[in-house]
């Protein structure tokens, strides 16, 4: 008898730990060890304040998907994934507006989502090559260039059906010159497709293929994670003449109803993620900064292209289609 | 008087069991159900829209043919070598027995995803053994990683079996003529029969919800099952038409659940509770050759792989190879001084372990009774109940447990309870499975002497059964807890701030990195957890081996 008083004062004791508390809670996909300085540097500032849910951008999407179908998005504040998943919440009405401080620091071509979403920093889909495989004479300078005689069967890329990046990236590729006929060849050439982003890189760095469309910033990640080890990576990033594609990672306050204090912090926390201090250790992770008077470039000499998320978002079934038909 | 009072204390245990495992089990999948059909807190509008929709879809139905191809080519192979291992282990004379068991049982407690890993640097573009010409990215390789993870299940259920059955019964055929073939053939077989069938429904249901070996190694080929298809139903944020097709894959499920009961009601009728068993097959000059087969069996299928995830735990980069240069203690060092969740979340893998296996454990135990020491109408309910969740993929039993706990009556979303919760319903089967196939080895009369003696209907089981069936409550108890310490779509999607697990970490490093060095660090942290769990278990058990009770716990059904 004792022992299940004990039991269910404890278990009284841990929902209500859960239930009675002021934090925000944050949904946020990206790399881990950036997760947990972004938490530090804000709960530095703002005490203990935050609690964190880390996960991938396809986990991250499918929790709150399945939140929303089963009654409401638990978050406060979803930050990470790509801008596609942020159009379909913007249309189920679940975000609230709100423009962090600096967003007017933001060059044009980076504002988005009319204040219910906003971009926080900007990696680029783009070609990562093994440069033990491929001599940098070999080293591919244009999207079309994935067609050459020997890339055959040797380009790999996530699975559009299963990543919302690698989705994009098909979609973004599409739009340019030329674009369909790349994606049809690297169909009948043999592409390799894979679960997630970081494979693709993954089998290109093991060497198991020569080229790969993906992020950028999980291959600046690897680069520099073999350097810090006194090891010379076998990954190289490489820039399309036409341009990368610019991808934005944005934030977002979810609607919902929550207590005067924990609104403060959950805009602190929106602004927090446009500080000089967060965009620097998000530049430390290869997210390049989005804030036009800070100066801190991981990439230069390069062309960028900009995606149009709205398009991709209205068109999303039709382009799978054509997804499934030359790739599946 | 005590007859009745005996018979109402039954019925309020097996409704007590029962309403557990509605609450565990079945509101969790009514909440699937009911959202598979579109009526949720934003709908009151039923739809077959999402089941048509599936229908629909050209790639809905060769997941469908690759599932089926894939779910009986592991089930066969699975039950051949499981049964030919377990021959010569419970029939003949070869060397060292107790090693090949243990060799066996290793094989099973390593993860199969880590495994698939493995075998992708070893078969894979650059790998040691990528001369072969066997392309791992297939579905072929799928069924090479499931059939080696899962041989051991078969092995068991049918050691277990042939322990069972007198060595007589083959003399008695001998003495009439037949040669060891032919007594095997039709004195043997037939006996084994309903276990190697009950076993085989299980490997095919755990093949089928497989989602992490088929997405490492089909989705590279092109091809789905229905597993990753689900997957690709909830990216493209079409969760309802997932839910559908996971609701289809229940259905496939029952109907083999149902197959599954009649064939042990033959079981119960072929067992023979006196069996005294020998090795009566002497290999004379086979044992040599034989014995050295069965070791490079195992140094392609166990230490290969396990070789190759050892070795990445060292490295400072996988894909440059095993070189001087590039080892390092870095990952191990790291794990334990820089990862900043790793004391958390061993420490919470562990509690939730125990505490989810434990509830599973005690949840079968009582329905084992249900079934098979009560005429109660709910027995079959209850058992099916118990064992519904092996079919149901681990992503789609975290999306349930979304439906089902996140609004009030039952709000523990956010709070490690909705992970405990699921992990029992997940771990279930494994309990129940080991347990089930005891009680059948425990005959009623010794429940009926202690009743003649004075006890109860209930201590009877308590007093009589309940130490038999020990080897089955803590080897059902250990390969719970090992799922649940490894397993990472429930652990990853119903996590909290704070709640962090093994798989929580293995998730985020493998989406962080694509590599496999701390990964690999990991799984060998963890397969040295489950060693130390064994030699933990066999200090407590001072009458046999755990790997024989493991053996002797998971019988067929």
């Amino acid at each position: 008898m004792r022992k299940a008083v004990i039991s269910l004062a404890l278990f009284a004791l841990l929902v209500a730990g859960v239930f009675g508390s002021d934090k925000i809670l944050v949904y946020i996909s990206g790399p881990e060890k950036l997760v947990s300085a972004v938490e530090a540097a804000f709960e530095k500032k703002n005490g203990d304040v935050v609690d964190v849910y880390h996960t991938g951008s396809g986990p991250l999407q499918q929790k709150v998907f399945t939140e929303m179908m089963a009654g409401s998005i638990q978050a406060d504040i979803i930050w990470g994934a790509e801008p596609l998943m942020y159009y379909s919440l913007k249309n189920a009405g679940v975000l609230q507006v709100y423009y962090p401080e600096h967003y007017d620091l933001l060059p044009d071509g980076l504002k988005m989502g009319d204040g219910y979403f906003t971009a926080t920093g900007v990696r680029y889909g783009t070609l990562i090559v093994n440069n033990t495989k491929l001599s940098k004479e070999e080293f591919p300078v244009s999207w079309a260039d994935l067609n050459r005689e020997d890339f055959r069967d040797q380009v790999a890329m996530a699975d559009a059906s299963q990543s919302a990046m690698a989705f994009a990236l098909f979609a973004a590729l599409l739009k340019v010159d030329g674009g369909a006929g790349i994606l049809q060849m690297m169909g009948e050439n043999g592409v390799f497709v894979t679960k997630m982003n970081m494979d693709a890189i993954s089998v290109v760095q093991s060497g198991e293929k020569s080229v790969c469309i993906a992020p950028s910033d999980g291959a600046y990640r690897l680069i520099k994670s073999d350097r810090s080890k006194g090891l010379t990576s076998s990954l190289s990033i490489c820039w399309p003449s036409e341009g990368a594609f610019v991808i934005q990672r944005p934030i977002a306050l979810v609607k919902k109803s929550r207590s005067e204090r924990q609104l403060d912090t959950a805009k602190r926390f929106m602004d927090f993620a446009l500080s000089e201090e967060c965009q620097r250790l998000s530049a430390q992770f290869g997210f390049e900064t989005v804030r036009n008077d800070l100066d801190f470039v991981l990439f230069e000499n390069m062309n960028k292209l900009s995606v149009d998320w709205q398009a991709l978002w209205i068109n999303q079934d039709e382009i799978l289609e054509e997804y499934s038909e030359w790739f599946m | 008087m005590k007859g009745k009072r005996n018979y109402q204390k039954s019925v309020i245990l097996a409704y007590s069991n029962l309403i557990l495992l509605l609450l565990i089990v079945f509101f969790p999948l009514i909440m699937l159900l009911i959202n598979s059909f579109g009526v949720n807190v934003n709908s009151f509008q039923p739809t077959i829209q999402y089941y048509l929709q599936a229908f629909s879809d050209k790639g809905f139905f060769k997941a469908l043919v690759n599932t089926g191809y894939l779910g009986i080519a592991v089930t066969l192979l699975s039950l051949v070598f499981g049964a030919l291992l377990a021959f010569i282990l419970a029939r003949t004379d070869i060397f060292f027995k107790k090693v090949i068991r243990y060799l066996i049982l290793t094989t099973f407690m390593i993860p199969s995803y880590i495994m698939a890993m493995a075998w992708i640097q070893l078969l894979g573009g650059r790998g040691l053994l990528s001369f072969l010409p066997f392309d791992i990215y297939s579905l072929n390789g799928v069924i090479w990683v499931m059939v080696f993870h899962l041989y051991p299940m078969a092995f068991l259920a049918v050691f277990n079996a042939l322990n069972k059955i007198d060595v007589s019964v083959e003399e008695a055929a001998r003495l009439d003529g037949c040669t060891h073939m032919q007594a095997f053939r039709y004195m043997i077989f037939p006996l084994i029969k309903p276990s190697l069938f009950a076993i085989g429904i299980f490997i095919f249901a755990k093949t089928i919800a497989c989602f992490g070996v088929a997405a490492l190694l089909a989705i590279p080929s092109k091809e789905y099952i229905l597993s990753t298809y689900i997957y690709k139903s909830m990216s493209t944020l079409k969760i309802q038409v997932a839910l559908a097709i996971s609701v289809i894959m229940m259905v496939v499920t029952a109907v083999l659940f149902v197959i599954q009961l009649k064939l042990s009601k033959d079981s119960e009728k072929s067992s023979n509770l006196d069996a005294s068993s020998q090795a009566n097959v002497r290999l004379t000059k086979w044992k040599w050759p034989l014995f050295i087969a069965l070791m490079a069996f195992f140094a392609i299928t166990l230490l290969l792989p396990l070789m190759t995830t050892v070795l990445n735990s060292f490295t400072k980069n996988w894909s440059l190879g095993w070189v001087k240069d590039n080892f390092t203690l870095g990952n191990y060092y790291d794990l334990f001084f820089h990862e900043a969740i790793f004391y958390r979340a061993i420490r919470n893998s562990i509690v939730f372990g125990v505490i989810a296996s434990t509830f599973a454990t005690l949840i079968a135990l009582s329905s084992v009774f249900v079934l098979n020491r009560t005429t109660s109408k709910i027995r079959h309910f209850t058992s099916f109940l118990t064992s519904i969740p092996m079919a149901i993929p681990e992503i789609i039993i975290a999306v349930a447990a979304i439906f089902a706990w996140m609004n009030p009556p039952f709000k523990l979303y956010n709070t490690p309870w909705i992970l405990i919760v699921s992990y029992m319903m997940a771990g279930l089967p494994f309990a129940y499975k080991n347990l089930s196939g005891l009680i059948r080895n425990i005959p009623f009369v010794y429940e009926e002497m202690a009743m003649m003696d004075g006890a109860s209907r209930h201590g009877a089981f308590w007093l009589a059964t309940v130490p038999q069936l020990k080897p089955g409550i803590s080897s059902g108890w250990i390969l719970a807890f090992l799922f649940i310490i490894k397993e990472i779509p429930i652990s990853s999607l119903l996590y909290s701030s704070g709640n962090e697990t093994i798989g929580v970490l293995l998730f985020n490093l493998r989406v962080d990195t694509g590599g496999m060095e701390t990964l690999s660090a990991i799984a060998v942290l963890i397969i040295l957890l489950t060693l130390f769990g064994k030699m933990f278990t066999g200090i407590f058990k001072y009458r046999r081996k755990f790997a024989f009770n493991l053996m002797k716990a998971n019988g067929s059904r």
